[in-house]
């Protein structure tokens, strides 16, 4: 039947061509959601894009770490609407062979950010919400993926709640601000030696509890690289120890290094804290 | 019986004493460093020809690490920007280094006759030139002065969202340009970019 051998050489040649990078395969989904249906006129609700990853695949934190590239998202709304600032739930880390070390997302990832609607809004109008995302997906190979999103948000009376148990378990993800009251810990960065072309420094955190699984990740702004990062927890003391260098021939303003440390409180549930650290002492 | 004892017991005292000397490399981490002298190698081309970095002992020679799979590098070659520099850059010796693990020299061999490449892939699919030099991304440039000494390591440039098109800050090219004018090179060091070295495990 020669037929049927010519029909599996040109499935063996599609299959291999499409892997090999010709036709890629989309392995992330994007949808812009609203944790309402309708808007009422001086309210803030919150849009997000819901990325849902396949399997083995993961996409990246703001800082992507060592490899690949942040998820990034810009949204678009009229312009007497407030757009907030993203928020990044809490990462996790990919370790590969080479002592790559890189934070993402895998599964799904909800990035989202509040909006203010402006107190005068015209009933009977329709909100037009943008967003445009990009990413990189990464598994053995790594695909770049964009979506260009709508969602078309009636004005009315009284907002009409939608979404909100898919907000707020996310809302919980996010790593949170050190308070006045309960803190699962008090912390402080020691300044280590210091040769010409980097500084050395250490954070100590002092846990009210012995905490499970201590990460921590850095978001450097583009001038400054963090790296030899080394992680200690003995009983309730995280030691964190890490050179930071500013890049040679950039200029950097900067003093301040923000990161989040991330644990598993008493109860199994993961959390995080955001740490923001001086480094010019 | 007792010689499949002592056989397999040697067999596993090789291995111990094998994959200890490996992590023992791999904790003591890469060896290349901006102002040191860079690591020599010897690794096959996609021909199979040798080509070690002491064949060119009085020469400038950047290393870049690719990757065929690499979207990043795939945005690069066909946007001609590593061949442009290779071609403008006559007296530099380019070299293009593969140290994705799954592949093989077929597949160097089929992107240097895609691209019509005048310099050559080498084949580090083990990845060990790879780990010492601490090749992080696809790509990864490294520069070596007629000296032998490493003055650049990082990105290509300052683009990689690929969004800049032509305005991209192309590090290598101005690394190249100093160094050719005789002054430091002022950009010795920056975050690559890219996806993530491919080593085995």
């Amino acid at each position: 039947m020669p037929w049927l051998f010519v029909l599996l050489c040109l499935f063996t040649f599609t299959f291999t061509f499409s892997v090999r990078g010709e036709e890629l395969p989309k392995s992330v989904q994007a949808e812009l959601l609203a944790n309402v249906a309708k808007i009422k006129a001086g309210d803030a609700f919150m849009v997000g894009v819901l990325l849902k990853i396949d399997a083995g695949w993961h996409i990246y934190w703001k800082n992507p770490g060592d490899s690949g590239l942040p998820t990034s998202i810009k949204f678009n709304l009229p312009d007497e609407f407030v757009t907030g600032k993203l928020n990044w739930p809490i990462p996790i880390k990919f370790t590969r062979p080479g002592n790559i070390v890189d934070f993402g997302y895998e599964d799904s990832l909800l990035l989202w950010t509040v909006v203010e609607a402006p107190h005068e809004l015209n009933e009977d109008s329709a909100i037009p919400v943008h967003a445009e995302v990009s990413w990189l997906s990464c598994q053995e190979v790594c695909i770049p993926g964009q979506a260009k999103l709508e969602l078309i948000l009636p004005v009315a009376e009284s907002a009409e709640i939608e979404n909100s148990k898919l907000f707020s378990e996310w809302e919980k993800r996010l790593a949170v601000d050190l308070g006045p009251d309960t803190n699962p810990f008090v912390w402080r960065v020691e300044r280590g030696m210091d040769d010409k072309k980097s500084s050395a420094y250490t954070i100590f955190i002092d846990w009210d509890f012995i905490p499970g699984r201590v990460e921590w990740f850095p978001s450097p702004d583009s001038a400054l690289e963090i790296d030899s990062t080394l992680l200690a927890t003995e009983a309730k003391q995280t030691r964190i120890t890490f050179n930071a260098k500013i890049l040679t021939g950039q200029k950097s303003f900067l003093e301040v290094l923000e990161s989040v440390v991330a644990y598993t409180d008493q109860e199994g549930k993961r959390k995080g804290i955001n740490l923001v650290m001086r480094l010019n002492e | 019986m007792g010689n499949v004892l002592s056989i397999v017991t040697s067999m596993l005292v090789t291995l111990v004493v094998f994959s200890q000397f490996n992590s023992w490399v791999e904790a003591k981490g890469p060896v290349a460093a901006v102002g040191s002298a860079a690591p020599g190698f010897t690794l096959e081309d996609q021909s199979g020809s040798i080509v070690s970095l002491s064949d060119f002992g009085d020469k400038m020679v950047v290393l870049e690490w690719m990757n065929p799979d690499c979207p990043f590098v795939q945005r690069h070659y066909k946007a001609k920007t590593m061949t442009t520099l290779a071609e403008q850059y006559g007296d530099v010796v380019w070299i293009a280094i593969n140290s994705t693990h799954y592949m093989t020299k077929e597949d160097d061999k089929t992107w240097v006759e895609k691209y019509n490449l005048s310099y050559p892939i080498l084949d580090d699919n083990p990845g060990k030139v790879g780990r010492v030099y601490g090749a992080k991304t696809t790509p990864h440039m490294f520069i070596i002065d007629k000296s032998g000494i490493l003055v650049y390591q990082g990105a290509i440039d300052d683009d990689p969202g690929g969004s800049k098109k032509g305005n991209a800050l192309n590090y290598v090219n101005k690394a190249l340009e100093e160094i050719q004018a005789g002054r430091a090179v002022t950009v010795s060091q920056t975050k690559p970019y890219g996806c993530s070295v491919k080593y085995a495990n």
